[in-house]
């Protein structure tokens, strides 16, 4: 029964995991940048959660439409001023200029809003409940099926509508796409964009049950990496998979060992993967 | 054995679809051989097989009465093996003597005496003017030339050079043509990949056909080019 | 990369006689500057101006890209930490040790990972660094998040100061002992240049198939670039322990060390010899007076430390609470570079290469 909890508890995580792998799997795909700031998005996102709460009064289930508008938002803006330079750039400037929004956003937030901890107090979707022997946070439930909805409506709109048929295109051949005349600049935005939101939304959705403060960005990121190298770099549906098998990992890697050493069998997990079958489960490299 | 080179049975297969299908061959010492075929017929395939870039599913690869099969590129190439590419990579961002020295310093450690090396095999093939240009700013001419000088520096007794009249302008052919003998007057085995069948008329001693991966015939290139199957396959009937 | 000749001999661009200059200059400052806290910020200038060469001849000559290097920062540090703090052994002794370590665990992690390229492989170490964060966080015997506290130790004579490496009184044997790792990282860094290895290393980083069908064994010489590289980020972990007297996890071993240690070669131009100096001797006087002025603690000084011991060097370094005004900084300073110059700052100085 234990280990169905851990399972549970794995899944739900899993979700978790992705949505923020998700949008930087949709990054990479399109213009071939890896967003070392993508955590901090996320951050933020948990952070605008909290003062909507506090100041507004705003429930997160109610504010997360609007933070998801205001991080798309977000999103293309550093796209315009940072992301846009990084197309086809050598691999330092690159990997530097999205750590360097790493640092900054991180020491930003520290700045602000101080180094303490804040949690979301009782909300619309607090509680616990026991259902067949398994214990369910009505939060944590919740998130996921935020994080699932939104992971639907990211498959739905990347397949179904011709914006999205033409994200594809673009990440699949740029040079093709633009001969298609399809305005490469405004996809990539768009990309960045909805990175932003999808993990905001994710931020939202992780601000119910856990804790804000501005090293969590980085907590949450770096095993969506690992989820995007094995779903394989450039897949959102890879992304997707990656996340949930990640979440697993981690919630039984702890369970079996200490909560200390769960991400270690994420990192672990990549190496292997990365020597092994570069291309992960469904990539194109 | 004469040989410098033997191929046995080399074979390669790429997820399905085979690249190399049991091709033999040999290469005498001083031969010109060239390798010809359509596009896809497995031509850099064999090159990328000798030179140990990519390892062979079955066959053998025997140099100077040593097997190589499955050797790593570095060490095939001090061995002896040279080759030029096909997709141009010289070091851009070095000059064109520091991208010679390269090959010059693997086995003349001492800077001095690979320098030396390095200036003879520049004006071998006649960059002198251009030493200190960076490689990336070179045209593909030199960019060529620059491959087979570098390639000359590691003072291999065979050179691979893929396609080196590819993308080059008619009038600068003759120049590379004459440049390949001065190769082969260097002391140098060429087996080389070309398209342009003048140049295989002209310049090679012996012609060997490959089709989907399989050698089809070898022989004297006119008899080569005569061969039916030759000119159903590649050439057409009205080619010379 | 013509070896200095020339009417006037220069090194790396840089006029022989500046050079020299430049190193008095280095001499002969802490002698005319006496305030401790000036004397630190060109410590730490100098520390990390030995971090950054040495992570260029990795990153920069061989275009191998680490954000781990803190894996063996932190093996320095904490191999030197712990066998003074458990049996009093002076780093004189345990250096060797320290080396063999990290030279194994730089075995370890550069086999498997020189085949991977670009991203793959900053990821790679970025997670092989995280790894090692958290297996040191979580063992005791090395003290866990707390890490090793030094005991002050009063010297009795000179001699038995040196034994210890711990100067109470001054900190000039600090500076002239990394000055002298400094000026040993450069040379090397120099040399390199000029032999066969910098031919090969700048081959591999441009065009490693081409480098492979002359000759060059590309596994080995990564090996070479990655062991000298580790053997002076080791050494400077080893020093740093004995100068703050006080090992634990995040200011050794975490990836804002190992992003700072990449950071500097790259802001002040990796593939360069002096570019790292440069972005040391930029960035750290900028950063140490940030954190001085920001967080909010009185500038440090020695008998700070003596007195109030850990304490104070954690705060100190940890600018938390109000401050990370520096970081705020650094992070602008990286994106800006990224964005603007990604040859470095001495980009501005002459056309690259």
């Amino acid at each position: 029964m234990i280990y169905a909890q851990v399972a549970l508890d794995g899944l739900i995580v899993g979700l978790m995991f992705a949505l923020v792998a998700m949008g930087l799997s949709l990054i990479y795909g399109i213009m071939d940048v890896v967003n070392f700031a993508h955590g901090e998005f996320l951050m933020i996102a948990m952070y605008a959660s909290f003062f909507m709460w506090t100041y507004l009064g705003f429930d997160p289930l109610l504010s997360s439409p609007i933070i998801a508008l205001c991080m798309f938002g977000f999103g293309v803006l550093i796209y315009r001023w940072l992301g846009r330079y990084l197309v086809g750039a050598t691999l330092i400037p690159q990997v530097f200029a999205t750590f360097g929004l790493m640092v900054f956003m991180q020491a930003g937030a520290n700045f602000l809003w101080k180094a303490d901890t804040r949690t979301l107090p009782e909300n619309l979707s607090s509680g616990l409940f026991q259902f067949g022997g398994l214990f369910f946070n009505v939060a944590e439930l919740v998130a996921a099926g935020g994080a699932l909805a939104t992971a639907l409506l990211m498959f739905w709109f990347i397949n179904r509508t011709e914006t999205g048929l033409a994200l594809q295109a673009t990440a699949e051949d740029q040079q093709a796409a633009r001969l298609l005349g399809i305005d490469t600049d405004r996809m990539f935005a768009i990309a960045w964009g909805l990175s932003a939101a999808t993990v905001g939304i994710g931020g939202v959705l992780l601000s119910t049950f856990y804790v804000i403060n501005p090293l969590v960005g980085v907590k949450w990121v770096l095993p969506a990496f690992v989820a995007v190298a094995i779903g394989g770099f450039g897949s959102v549906l890879g992304a997707f998979y990656g996340g949930i098998i990640i979440g697993l990992i981690q919630v039984g890697g702890g369970f079996f060992t200490s909560a200390n050493y769960k991400t270690l069998f994420a990192y672990g997990l990549f190496l292997l993967i990365v020597l092994v079958r570069p291309h992960g489960l469904m990539g194109r490299k | 054995m004469s040989d410098l080179l033997a191929i046995n049975e080399l074979s390669k297969n790429f997820g399905g679809v085979c690249a190399s299908d049991r091709v033999n061959f040999t290469v005498d010492k001083g031969e010109i051989v060239g390798l010809i075929g359509p596009n896809g017929a497995g031509k850099t395939t064999v090159f990328n097989l000798i030179s140990g870039f990519v390892r062979p599913d079955g066959g053998r690869v025997t140099f100077d009465d040593k097997d190589v099969t499955g050797l790593r590129p570095d060490q095939i190439s001090r061995l002896g093996i040279a080759r030029t590419f096909q997709i141009l990579k010289p070091f851009p961002r070095m000059t064109v003597e520091e991208n010679v020295m390269v090959g010059a310093l693997v086995r003349h450690p001492h800077p001095a005496v690979a320098r030396e090396l390095a200036g003879h095999c520049i004006e071998l093939v006649g960059l002198e003017h251009k030493r200190d240009a960076l490689g990336g700013e070179l045209s593909t001419g030199q960019q060529k030339r620059l491959e087979m000088a570098r390639a000359m520096a590691t003072e291999p007794r065979l050179l691979l050079l893929d396609e080196i009249t590819g993308g080059v302008d008619q009038p600068s052919i003759p120049g590379l043509m004459k440049l390949v003998g001065l190769l082969r007057d260097e002391g140098v085995t060429l087996l080389i990949i070309e398209h342009n069948m003048r140049v295989v008329m002209e310049l090679v001693d012996r012609a060997i056909f490959l089709n989907l991966g399989a050698k089809l015939t070898e022989g004297p290139p006119r008899e080569v080019a005569a061969n039916p199957d030759v000119r159903r396959l590649y050439l057409g009937s009205g080619h010379a | 990369m013509n070896p200095a000749s020339g009417e006037i001999r220069r090194v790396e661009g840089v006029p022989w006689w500046i050079v020299v200059g430049g190193l008095g200059a280095l001499i002969a400052y802490p002698l005319a500057f006496t305030m401790p806290f000036h004397q630190h910020i060109v410590i730490m200038a100098l520390l990390y101006g030995t971090l950054g060469t040495a992570w260029n001849i990795l990153g920069g000559y061989t275009g191998q890209v680490s954000i781990g290097h803190g894996v063996y920062y932190g093996i320095g540090a904490y191999t030197a930490a712990y066998f003074y703090v458990n049996f009093g052994l002076s780093p004189w002794v345990s250096w060797p040790l320290a080396l063999m370590i990290a030279f194994v665990a730089a075995f370890v992690i550069g086999l498997p990972t020189f085949r991977l390229r670009g991203h793959y492989f900053v990821l790679a170490s970025v997670f092989i660094a995280e790894a090692a964060y958290i297996i040191i966080s979580n063992w005791e015997m090395v003290g866990g998040a707390i890490g090793l506290e030094y005991p002050i130790h009063r010297a009795e004579s000179p001699l038995d100061a040196l034994w210890h490496l711990q100067f109470h009184k001054s900190k000039l044997p600090y500076y002239y002992g990394i000055l002298t790792l400094f000026v040993a990282s450069v040379f090397v860094s120099w040399r390199i240049r000029f032999r066969p290895l910098g031919y090969f290393l700048k081959a591999v980083s441009e065009e490693q198939d081409a480098a492979r069908s002359l000759g060059v064994d590309i596994a080995r010489y990564k090996m070479v670039a990655l062991l000298i590289s580790v053997l002076f980020t080791t050494l400077c972990g080893m020093f740093y322990a004995q100068y703050v007297m006080y090992v634990e996890p995040v200011s050794t071993m975490s990836l804002i060390i190992s992003l700072e240690i990449a950071f500097i070669a790259i802001f002040g131009g990796i593939k360069t010899l002096w570019g790292p100096v440069l972005g040391a001797f930029i960035i750290i006087p900028v950063t140490e007076l940030l954190r001085a002025n920001f967080s909010g603690h009185i500038a440090l000084d020695q008998s700070a430390i003596a007195e109030g011991g850990i304490g104070a060097w954690v705060d100190y370094y940890m600018a938390g609470g109000g401050g990370n005004v520096d970081l705020l900084v650094y992070g602008l300073l990286i994106i800006i570079i990224a964005r603007f110059q990604p040859n470095g700052v001495i980009g501005f100085f002459h056309r690259f290469d």
